[in-house]
């Protein structure tokens, strides 16, 4: 494949004109949703993007942005840094719990209001702290009840400031709204970091048992299958590399696992193999069809499941066509392709199978039959 | 002028992401999902760039990162053949290509992406992609080499049915 082929081919995916205007008519809603308190959130956000919801609220308040970089001001991040683990883990919490995705608040800023706000933030910022902190309250009528007597509260379980009704806030007030603000902020970034460590961690703990022989003992495992092959590697090109596995189970369990290949770019010839990195055991083994080998080696391995009382490809094949039958398609019409894996493979709980494709080229469409080498039982298909 | 930000950055932006998002996700209407979240979180943060290559790749990093999450979750549509894809007209040699592409798995076609069709160097995409040069490197062999022996398998298959029907 050259890679003009490939640009080509992904240039045809593209926004349609119509979808884009879409995207910018609700982008704009949106926007619009959120300079009036932010309420207006897809319901299909998870959990995890409270943090970033929350860190908004004071881009909202101040009309400006607070990242974790502003933290640099001394002052300000040994502020941030007394806060002990507790507080840090409820005021995370708050957001976490919350019944909404962002704050809100009972009335909009004044323009002095605002304009206080953006000079008193770069005085927050220098070292200029509030004497108290923002109160918080537990339910609507407390709110309320705070609102009547012109009380500044904040609403946690809503995410909600209340502010005083018939008069402006005064410094004190609008300092407390930043540290209040600030903290969470702070607390949610904390959070995350932690929770990013112990991952790190764990899967560090995961990896190191899961990992118990080196990149040169894979390397020498997949020699000695070559050679048991009988594979000629004169002449071939050494590749390995470690892969640490994923979460999500792919092909091979999602284990840590070694690949080491051979391959040879002028005949076009290259022998796969991918060890487990806990035991050394051989994952799977792969060589593209070009190789007379390859040939040779599935000719052999069907041979032996044969000998061991499986099925022959011919029934395999017979096994296939039925099933496609079966689903009233007509294989006549399709190309057929073949593989045996042996059970060295811990696809299918370590059983022998073939793999019987049938493709349709015209269509681009194709069938894929995993059959158990012993009985021809269909163990997947697709 | 926040209305004229948000057409400029979709206008800018919009099918360099929802390609990459296509290509991550196998799947059309959640690449779209994707792509519009992304912009909300570029207008909520109002972050300050460098650049544009630095807005640019935040949006891929930030698309990216959404990608995975979306994959990790997603339930429904786990494979869709490229036939479904509702992505316009392709000429058939493309849309082979394009198939061939979609059957990698998602972490190698995102640095097959960014590599070769974004023309990103592999230092670039470790930062964007928040993992070691190492990995992308791997990554990128790995491709290179699953790319190269799909096509050349499917080519057998056309030759193999000379011998088996």
């Amino acid at each position: 494949m050259k890679k003009e082929d490939l640009i080509g081919a992904v240039s045809y995916i593209a926004l349609e004109d119509e979808r884009q205007d879409k995207m910018i008519s609700a982008l704009k809603a949106q926007m619009h949703q959120s300079n009036l308190g932010f309420k207006g959130r897809k319901n299909y956000r998870n959990a995890g993007t409270k943090a970033a919801v929350a860190a908004l609220g004071l881009v909202l308040i101040g009309g400006m942005s607070l990242s974790a970089y502003a933290l640099a001001t001394s002052q300000l991040k040994e502020r941030m840094e007394k806060m002990t683990p507790n507080t840090i883990s409820e005021l995370e919490e708050q957001v976490q719990s919350a019944e909404v995705q962002a704050d809100s608040f009972n009335r909009p800023y004044s323009d002095t209001e605002q304009e206080r706000m953006e000079t008193l933030y770069v005085e927050y910022m220098g070292g200029r702290f509030p004497q108290g902190e923002l109160t918080q309250v537990s339910s609507e009528d407390e709110a309320a009840a705070y609102e009547e007597e012109g009380k500044i509260c904040f609403f946690p379980t809503l995410s909600r400031f209340y502010l005083p009704l018939q008069r402006e806030m005064t410094d004190e007030e609008i300092l407390e709204v930043l540290d209040y603000s600030t903290k969470r902020d702070y607390a949610l970034i904390a959070a995350a970091a932690q929770e990013e460590t112990q991952q790190m961690e764990t899967q560090q703990v995961e990896r190191s048992a899961a990992v118990a022989i080196t990149e040169d003992q894979a390397i020498e495992i997949a020699a000695a299958r070559a050679a048991e092959l009988g594979l000629n590697l004169d002449g071939f090109t050494l590749n390995h590399y470690f892969d640490e596995g994923s979460e999500r189970k792919d092909r091979y369990g999602g284990v840590a696992r070694y690949g080491v290949n051979w391959s040879n770019i002028v005949s076009h010839t290259y022998y796969y193999f991918y060890i487990n990195a806990a035991d050394g055991s051989i994952l799977d083994e792969d060589y593209n069809e070009y190789s007379r080998y390859n040939r040779k080696y599935k000719e052999t391995a069907i041979q032996r499941n044969i000998d061991n009382g499986g099925i022959s490809l011919e029934e395999a094949i017979k096994f296939a066509r039925l099933r496609m039958e079966e689903s009233g398609l007509d294989p006549d019409g399709y190309y057929c392709s073949t593989w045996f894996t042996e059970n060295y493979s811990q696809e299918f709980d370590g059983k022998s199978y073939y793999q019987v494709t049938w493709t349709d080229e015209e269509n681009r469409k194709f069938y894929v039959f995993f059959l158990d080498g012993k009985d021809g039982t269909i163990l997947e298909e697709h | 002028m926040e209305d004229k930000r948000i057409e400029e950055i979709v206008h800018l932006y919009g099918n360099l992401l929802y390609r990459i998002c296509v290509v991550m996700l196998r799947n059309t209407q959640d690449a779209e999902d994707v792509v519009q979240e992304v912009f909300c979180r570029y207008l909520e943060k109002r972050m300050e760039f460098a650049d544009r290559e630095h807005e640019k790749a935040w949006l891929i990093t930030v698309a990216h990162n959404l990608c995975k999450d979306m994959l990790r979750f997603r339930t429904r549509h786990p494979q869709i053949d490229i036939d479904d894809l509702d992505i316009g007209y392709i000429p058939e040699a493309s849309g082979e290509v394009l198939e061939e592409l979609m059957q990698l798995p998602a972490a190698i076609r995102a640095v097959i992406y960014l590599h070769y069709i974004e023309g990103y160097k592999i230092r670039e995409i470790s930062k964007i992609l928040k993992v070691s040069e190492n990995v992308v490197k791997k990554r990128l062999q790995r491709g290179r080499e699953q790319l190269r022996i799909q096509l050349e398998t499917s080519e057998v298959k056309a030759v193999g049915n000379t011998s088996l029907s």
